[in-house]
């Protein structure tokens, strides 16, 4: 069909070219003022749908990292925290080794007591210490303060209250990482490796298991002094009330040098005849076991005698469990059944107060105090005894030491970790940007040029129209 | 002759002056819309026999004709109807996308990444009050754009049905129309002329319709078009019917009629605006409330399950009410399945926490649901027979669960930290636990003997309280000895230990015990005859920590292998079975073990032991319940305990009102304890994990294929759009190439024509002269 133009068809033509190009125009212009090639989803559904996926993948990467952020600042508070607490540690146990010093005075070691006494408030405080309002060590528990100092049997100890799980925060879609750790972990070694004694009164481990934590004072009481064997008059002092021995001990009187011996103990010289203090003559053995033995009616022979003692044993100090020294696995509880302590008495020689430790379970809050207690020397406690005891308190303090030293590099790791992912979260969201940016975003060059085009073809457009609008037969017609 | 030529010269004058009479129409109506240009059809006059010749009678004029192609009409008519259906439907398509707002800050997938950041905050301080504020205040705002998005879907669809309603009314006016030109083509086509202008105006007017609606348009045999709509008759040679509109929008019934006949166009706008209400509309609403539903399911399966920061609960009512099916005036009698309840519950397994206020522990309670057999009522019965709960339903049919006083309750998935409540395992109190579980296999009138401290007794089972005493459980056998008042009055106990059956005293220390003397059930029972248990000072009261990392839900049954001292006899174990019997592992508590230390069980599990006496001859046993999802009937959800979003659909969408008045009663812990967010951090991975009821995809990813699906369909109809455009604007020009006026091919006809005119004029004068001379020489 040959093509035969009507002037309707022509002006229908040029009205819809002017109106495309229009459109053009317009649709640059949208995309400048925007600043965005893709205005509605229909622009470009499938840069659309990418540019939702790439701006959810940042808003995840987003989340992440602000968590993360959050989880750094307990971190890293806590790890600076903990590498104080170290640093008072180690200062505590150059005072105790200080105070362990034979030639420290009874007033010397109570000032090293307080110096030691204010470590442990320090202690305190720093396990409790709170970021914000939230307590630092406290696990999963962190609106409650972890650490509570109780008094019982007379012994101030500090019981951990937070929780056992740590508090933790989402980092990926399945991995998540640990904001905190639970203070008991920190402050407390929990690797039981049986239970000591100071070796004050000769107790030893029993044969069945022990149960308990931390620490407690054992108190071995004389009942009373037996003589199996005693002669030339000798009698016991105020009938034994005032001795300390435990089992059976030998005692030598030697005429010729006018001393007596208890055991392989020192030689005491016996006093004159006739003094008064003959009624109560006090001998001591190797370990300091006492007996009171009346010298006035004797009659100045060489004895050789046997003596014996018979005690009673209590964990907490009311209950009293009268031994045979003949037991190789007597039980004692207490806290109500929370406490199992199962002992060899065969070995026991003297009464005293005994320091059992849990070995390995005693908080570091309480290895201080139970120094600063010891270095006050309450229990009138021979020097010889303090030191064992200090011994004792020095295992448990290096136990702690150390196990505030894994909980310091744990937390670190986990703080360098934390920064670690954060850096990387930071790192996705910029690529990711740019990602975005590439589909999302208009290329202000490109546009411009097309608006230009746009422009040139609009004109080009309306002046060739108007030439073919014009131009008609009629003008020619005369 | 002379009037021959007179004649001849007369009719070429008023053909001349027909036919530009003719070009003048044409150039008059140049523009005017669907009008095909006229040409008069001339031919020579019949000849006449004169003077033995066949002379010529000169020219006449036999009709006006339009120059129009009927193919080509009927194509254009099909394309226009094409167009507009796709412009009703792309006009309805961008409506749809504008409230998406998809690109937008404000739209629905920014307001959904701003509720889980709100969360992700939250979790970093669990405990903040500040912060969870901002948690709840921006799920708000997410739902409350849900709901803008379900509103504005149903205004749409009035507004479609509006649309409707006014095209309906346009295609009656043009009904009317073309069965008046109908009528005045008839009337003014009597003889052999052609009524040229009115069937340009009626082809005018089909054309205007078929943009309504697509049509068929037949012309009969007496120049009358007959106008079908879907195969009905919307125009007839004698009537004109009319087309109306009925139904309703919401409900998707909209149905087009004529004359009381439904009719179903697919094409032209009332074809586009069908199809969008039929399909499209609801199916975009339906996509929205599918996205609406999943991500209350979701959400409320995590929530419901966990611990508020405000602790457990006292009292807990749900949100979601019964309803009466079967009209019979209670709501109790209802299975759970059929009940009306906004979700689906599945055959699981519910377990309930009782926490202590004032020591902490928690005992837990497996309770097995199946909404096919279990009703609501014993729903509410199974949790009344949990000790310190009772349940109820209310007035308006919403269940509700209280504790008593000093007790609290909730369903998180937390580990029972001291499992061993009645001290089966090495406890004080003196213990004989049955060799194996339930069933037992005992006959009536079976005996048990026993000596206690007051004295030696019998207890005779009957037949009362056993459903079935072949098969006897621990359950009932402990009621029965428990029902017993010699039983009772000897300070004993009996109780169910993981379908076991646990004979103890009443009283804990060494000095208690009691004696086995025989009976007939002994063997039934595994027990001996003669068996003297006696309690012990030191129990060993086992404790669990730790967090159950499995992924099933589960039993975990400690017995030990051997009598012995814990930590002290050589080879002592405690072995650890599954509720199938199987062996999972063993616990070494012989003498390389610390009391109180923590072993490592299976899965994040932890127990350790106290010291204490364990004896294996008596049957020692204890259960831990390990619960992965502590409620896999869904029965929490469909109810709606502890909810963190109500409803079931786009619209009825919202925050639960009690977390909105009272944020503290947020589920963000599943063990309490203040800074814990385990519910929290498995609620955030509810936005991105993937779900099978939406194939795979993610919560996000689904509303992103919602805006994604509009976007796409906007852009091929658009394609589409353009690709038909195009081609009606070609189809447009050739009718404009056969059918239109070109001015100047008028013009040079017209001077043809003036040029036929003079001749013809000066012909006269030439006739006239010879007859003047003629005259002269009379």
């Amino acid at each position: 069909m040959p093509v035969r133009p009507t002037q309707q068809a022509t002006f229908a033509q040029i009205q819809r070219g002017l109106e495309a190009n229009f459109v053009k125009l317009s649709r640059a212009q949208e995309q400048t003022a925007t600043g965005k090639r893709i205005v509605r989803p229909s622009d470009d559904p499938v840069g659309a749908s990418l540019s939702l996926a790439y701006k959810r993948q940042i808003a995840v990467a987003e989340r992440y990292r602000t968590a993360v952020d959050g989880a750094r600042v307990m971190l890293d508070t806590g790890s600076s925290l903990l590498q104080d607490a170290g640093g008072l540690l180690a200062e505590a146990r150059a005072t105790l080794l200080t105070a362990m010093n034979g030639t420290q005075s009874a007033d010397d070691r109570k000032l090293l007591g307080n110096s030691i006494k204010l470590i442990r408030d320090r202690m305190l405080e720093l396990a409790n210490a709170r970021t914000g309002n939230r307590y630092l060590f406290g696990g999963a528990a962190t609106s409650t303060s972890p650490f509570e100092e109780t008094t019982s049997a007379g012994v101030k100890t500090v019981r951990y209250q937070g929780a056992s799980q740590s508090q933790e925060v989402l980092v990926g879609l399945e991995s998540r990482l640990d904001v905190t750790l639970p203070g008991d972990e920190i402050f407390s070694a929990k690797a039981r490796t049986g239970t000591s004694f100071a070796g004050l009164t000769g107790v030893a481990n029993g044969m069945s298991a022990d149960q308990g934590l931390g620490y407690a004072y054992l108190t071995a009481r004389h009942d009373s002094t037996t003589a199996l064997a005693l002669g030339g008059g000798i009698a016991l002092a105020a009938g034994g009330a005032n001795d300390t021995i435990l089992g059976v001990h030998n005692f030598v009187v030697d005429p010729v040098t006018n001393t007596a011996r208890l055991g392989a103990g020192p030689d005491v010289r016996l006093p004159v005849a006739g003094s008064p203090a003959l009624a109560s003559v006090r001998l001591t053995n190797e370990h300091g076991a006492e007996v009171h033995l009346d010298f006035s009616a004797w009659n100045g022979t060489a004895v050789n005698g046997t003596l014996s003692g018979a005690g009673s044993i209590s964990l907490d100090g009311t209950n009293f469990t009268p031994i045979t020294l003949t037991e190789t696995d007597l039980q004692l509880t207490a806290d109500g059944g929370q406490t199992v302590l199962h002992l060899d008495t065969t070995g026991m020689h003297r009464a005293g107060v005994e320091l059992m430790t849990f070995s390995g379970t005693v908080n570091v809050f309480d290895v201080l105090q139970g120094i600063v207690d010891d270095l006050e020397n309450g229990d009138g406690i021979s020097a010889r005894e303090l030191r064992n005891r200090l011994d004792v308190w020095l295992g448990e303090l290096d136990r702690n030491h150390e196990n505030l030293q894994i909980a310091t590099g744990e937390l670190g790791s986990l703080s360098s970790r934390a920064t670690s992912l954060s850096t990387s979260f930071e790192d996705e969201e910029l690529a990711v940007r740019g990602l975005l940016s590439g589909v999302e975003d208009v290329d202000f060059s490109q546009v411009a040029l097309e608006m230009t085009r746009a422009e040139q073809t609009l004109q080009l457009a309306q002046a060739t129209s108007s030439r073919l609008l014009q131009s008609s037969l009629l003008n020619f017609l005369r | 002759m002379s009037s021959l030529g007179l004649n001849i010269g007369l009719k070429s004058l008023l053909t001349a002056q027909a036919h530009l009479e003719t070009i003048g129409h044409n150039v008059s109506n140049a523009t005017t819309p669907g009008y095909s240009r006229q040409s008069l059809q001339t031919s020579a006059s019949s000849p006449l026999r004169l003077r033995g010749l066949l002379q010529g009678t000169g020219v006449q004029g036999d009709v006006i004709n339009r120059t129009v192609d009927a193919l080509l009409q009927a194509r254009i008519k099909t394309q226009v109807s094409s167009l507009g259906r796709i412009d009703a439907r792309l006009d309805t398509l961008s409506n749809i996308e504008s409230f998406l707002g998809g690109a937008s800050d404000s739209g629905a997938p920014a307001l959904l990444k701003k509720m889980f950041q709100s969360f992700s905050s939250l979790s970093t301080a669990p405990e903040d009050s500040v912060l969870r504020t901002g948690a709840i205040q921006s799920t708000v705002n997410f739902v409350s754009q849900i709901n803008s998005l379900a509103t504005r879907a149903v205004e749409l669809e009035q507004n479609t049905f509006q649309r409707l309603q006014s095209n309906v009314e346009q295609v009656n006016v043009l009904a009317e129309k073309i069965g008046a030109l109908n009528s005045q083509i008839a009337n003014g086509e009597i003889g052999s002329s052609t009524a040229n202008d009115l069937r340009d105006a009626r082809d005018q007017a089909v054309r205007e319709l078929s943009q309504f609606v697509d049509v068929r348009a037949v012309e009969d045999a007496r120049g009358a078009v007959r106008v079908l709509v879907g195969g009905r008759i919307l125009v007839s040679p004698t009537t004109v019917e009319s087309m109306s509109v009925a139904g309703d929008p919401a409900t998707g019934s909209v149905e087009l009629r004529i004359s009381g006949q439904p009719v179903t166009p697919s094409g032209g706008a009332l074809g586009g605006l069908l199809g969008m209400v039929h399909e499209d509309l609801p199916q975009f609403r339906g996509s929205v409330d599918e996205f609406a539903r999943n991500l209350i399911l979701e959400a409320n399966r995590v929530h419901s399950t966990g611990v508020p920061t405000s602790g457990s609960f006292r009292v807990l009512i749900a949100s979601n009410p019964l309803q009466d099916r079967n009209r019979d005036g209670l709501v109790a009698d209802e299975l759970l399945s059929s009940a009306g309840l906004p979700f689906e519950l599945r055959a699981g397994d519910l377990y309930v926490n009782v926490v202590d206020e004032a020591s902490g522990d928690i005992t837990k309670h497996q309770l097995t649901i199946d909404p096919q057999r279990t009703t609501a009522a014993q729903l509410v019965s199974s949790l009344n027979a949990i000790a310190h709960l009772s349940a109820s339903i209310d007035a308006q049919g919403r269940m509700q669960i209280v504790a008593d006083a000093g007790k609290r309750f909730d369903f998180s998935p937390r580990l029972d930290t001291r499992p061993d409540d009645v001290g089966s395992f090495g406890g004080g109190r003196a213990s004989l636990g049955s060799a194996g579980a339930e069933p037992f296999v005992l006959a009536l009138g079976d005996t048990l003997d026993f000596s206690g401290p007051a004295g030696a007794f019998t207890v005779t089972f009957g037949a009362a309280g056993f459903t079935q005493i072949g098969a006897a459980t621990a359950k009932e056998l402990a009621a029965a000895l428990n029902a017993d008042p010699s039983f009772a009055g000897n300070s004993l106990v009996a109780s169910d230990v993981a379908g076991r059956l646990v004979v103890q005293t009443l009283g804990a220390g060494a000095s208690e015990s009691f004696q086995l003397v025989g009976g007939t059930a002994a063997g039934a029972l595994g027990w001996s005859a003669g068996t003297t248990v006696s309690g012990q000072n030191s129990a060993v009261n086992p404790q669990i920590s730790g967090v159950y990392t499995g992924a099933a839900n589960g039993e975990f049954i400690f017995r030990p292998n051997m009598d012995g001292v814990i930590g002290t006899t050589p080879g002592l174990r405690i072995e650890v079975f599954d509720g199938a019997g199987v062996k999972l592992t063993e616990l070494d508590v012989g003498p390389g073990y610390t009391p109180g230390d923590q072993l490592d069980v299976l899965s994040g599990v932890r127990a350790s032991f106290g010291f204490g006496t364990v004896s294996a001859s008596n049957n020692d046993v204890f259960k831990l319940d390990v619960v992965a999802d502590s409620d896999t009937s869904d029965v929490l959800v469909a109810l709606g305990f502890n909810s963190l979003l109500v409803g079931s659909d786009a619209a009825t969408l919202a925050v639960n009102g009690d977390l909105v008045r009272d944020n503290s009663l947020f589920a963000a812990s599943y063990s309490g304890a203040a800074g814990d967010g385990g519910a929290l951090l498995d609620l955030l991975q509810v936005e991105s994990r993937g779900f099978a009821s939406l194939g795979g995809a993610s919560l996000d990813e689904n509303l992103a294929d919602i805006i994604s699906g509009v976007a796409l369909q906007i852009d091929s109809e658009s394609g589409a759009r353009d690709a038909e455009q195009f081609l009606l604007d070609g189809l447009d020009t050739r009718r404009d190439q056969l059918s239109g006026v070109n001015t100047d091919e008028e013009l040079v006809r017209m001077i043809e024509h003036e040029q036929a005119y003079n001749l013809a004029s000066q012909y006269l004068r030439v006739v006239n002269d010879l007859m003047t001379e003629l005259m002269n020489i009379l």
